[in-house]
């Protein structure tokens, strides 16, 4: 088994995984205080009602790990990891609000979580769910709240960036692994008079201060704080007023390129059936284990896809469209479809420790198969990313393709070129396109919409 | 417990003022037990603590 290139911060325990399992391995002081936290009527609530991943004790023996890893338990694997840079508003207040909840009643039974770090949820379909069973552990009487601060940086100060300033937080989490600190959390978001920003003066400015005027001190402040008399029912009182902080933060009215404009407002409606049944006739010939819809809006042909495969991971670059996706599949209590805001002309790298701490979304699982629909000209107009290494990308990542190319004379095309020198895109034709395609796939199946401007291809990777 | 992130003095101090009324009893009383130390002796770790404030704040 290969360990997790994620998991080496906590010493007690790792994580390791090959094709269908998850290994979590703990130290002999790790393994004491998971057994001794088992036991806990919560945990096994929250065992049974999913909020916590499933999990099964086995002995690390039987995956050949005979030293230091005394203990071990199996999850199952996940279909797809997702980071929360690739989460909306919506999923990582929902993650934020699974966190203090979990901590809060860890915290009434006589236990703490030790870390509060949005990498430890993990959303299946829009349900968001616990993965790091290591970070519990028995309490002890003087312990602080150690996630504190790490809260603040990767969940609170995130949302309030959205929240507070209607600026996304993705590119600051993406960013940094570690978040925003406290000190930047102050500079971005100062004090305006008029402006009720709950949360603002104790957790960032406060925060900040504190931060800044304890840097260097060298007095063990948890027993003094404990002799003061700083207990669980105080920590209590912090979770439950944090928890009303990040329940007021909402996203707001907000508009954006997508969400007061449908690009299917171009199709003729006939175009749009048409397009269904192509998508539907596809995925029927075989079931598939996991599909990739890149460029997913409102997530219609990702509901096609779910209905054929195992599951499907909807991508849009449209942060406040792929909220209300969420949204709605989060009402329904959709397990099959993640939505997920990734901008393909931004996306990739891994970050953290040696880069690979966090993978990037490429080498984080294979579709069977990708839709890519209404994708390819905004990539190749706007973000100048040409048409061969659109598909040379997409052939290294699935087996199968279904594509639709707008012709150069579609009203969109002709809307994306307007402001560009004339001949720039010259090479965006069909032909082109065509010829560069079946270098790499066979065409299973082709159509031209009724709108007479574009053409759908279903594509099999040349093996 | 062996939680592997450091809290941070700061950190600790401002989960006690968030929670409300009964944490800021904590917080005065905290800042109540330093001023008697303080006043009945100087031990070198009070010393230590003042000489660097006026470095932290080049944070």
């Amino acid at each position: 088994m290969q360990q997790d290139s994620g998991s080496f911060r906590d010493p007690l325990s790792r994580v390791f995984i090959n094709d269908d399992t998850v290994l979590r391995t703990f130290s002999q002081r790790g393994f004491e205080d998971i057994e001794e936290v088992w036991k806990k009527p919560f945990f096994q609530d929250l065992l049974k009602s999913e909020v916590l991943i499933d999990s099964q004790f086995v002995d690390p023996k039987l995956y050949g790990f005979t030293d230091s890893w005394v203990g071990a338990m199996v999850h199952p694997k996940l279909p797809f990891v997702s980071y929360p840079y690739e989460w909306t508003f919506s999923m990582l207040k929902d993650a934020a609000l699974l966190q203090l909840r979990l901590t809060r009643e860890a915290l009434a039974s006589g236990v703490s979580v030790k870390d509060a770090t949005p990498y430890n949820i993990q959303f299946v379909g829009s349900r968001p769910q616990f993965i790091d069973i290591g970070s519990f552990e028995v309490r002890e009487q003087s312990d602080p709240w150690y996630g504190y601060r790490q809260f603040c940086e990767l969940f609170l100060y995130p949302l309030m960036l959205q929240g507070y300033l209607g600026v996304g937080f993705q590119p600051f989490l993406r960013g940094s692994v570690n978040g925003i600190d406290p000190t930047t959390m102050r500079k971005i978001l100062p004090f305006k008079l008029g402006r009720r920003r709950r949360g603002r003066l104790i957790h960032v400015a406060l925060h900040a201060a504190a931060q800044n005027r304890f840097a260097d001190t060298e007095v063990q402040v948890k027993n003094e704080a404990s002799k003061a008399g700083m207990n669980a029912a105080v920590l209590d009182a912090t979770l439950k007023k944090l928890i009303s902080v990040v329940e007021n933060l909402s996203l707001g009215d907000r508009k954006s390129t997508w969400s007061g404009y449908s690009e299917r407002d171009h199709y003729v409606d006939s175009s749009l059936d048409e397009k269904e049944k192509f998508v539907r006739d596809a995925l029927v010939q075989s079931r598939r284990s996991q599909v990739w819809d890149i460029g997913c809006n409102d997530g219609l042909f990702s509901r096609i896809a779910a209905a054929h495969s195992d599951y499907v991971v909807a991508m849009d670059a449209d942060p406040l469209v792929v909220d209300r996706l969420y949204q709605t599949l989060r009402k329904e209590n959709n397990e099959k479809i993640l939505p997920l805001y990734v901008d393909l002309s931004d996306a990739g790298g891994g970050i953290g420790w040696r880069g690979r701490e966090r993978l990037g979304i490429f080498d984080r699982g294979n579709p069977d198969m990708v839709l890519y629909l209404a994708v390819i000209h905004h990539l190749s107009i706007t973000f100048n990313i040409p048409i061969e290494s659109q598909i040379d990308l997409l052939a290294n990542v699935a087996q199968e393709l279904v594509i639709e190319m707008p012709h150069a004379d579609d009203p969109k095309v002709q809307k994306l070129i307007i402001n560009k020198r004339a001949g720039v895109h010259d090479d965006f034709t069909l032909d082109n396109f065509e010829r560069l395609l079946t270098q790499k796939f066979d065409v299973r199946q082709k159509m031209k919409l009724a709108s007479g401007t574009r053409t759908i291809f279903h594509a099999v990777r040349k093996s | 417990m062996i939680s592997y992130l450091d809290a941070g003095t700061g950190s600790m101090i401002v989960t006690a003022l968030a929670g409300g009324f009964v944490g800021a009893v904590v917080a005065v009383k905290m800042a109540m037990a330093r001023l008697k130390t303080k006043i009945t002796r100087k031990s070198p770790s009070d010393k230590v603590e003042g000489e660097d404030n006026s470095d932290s704040v080049s944070n």
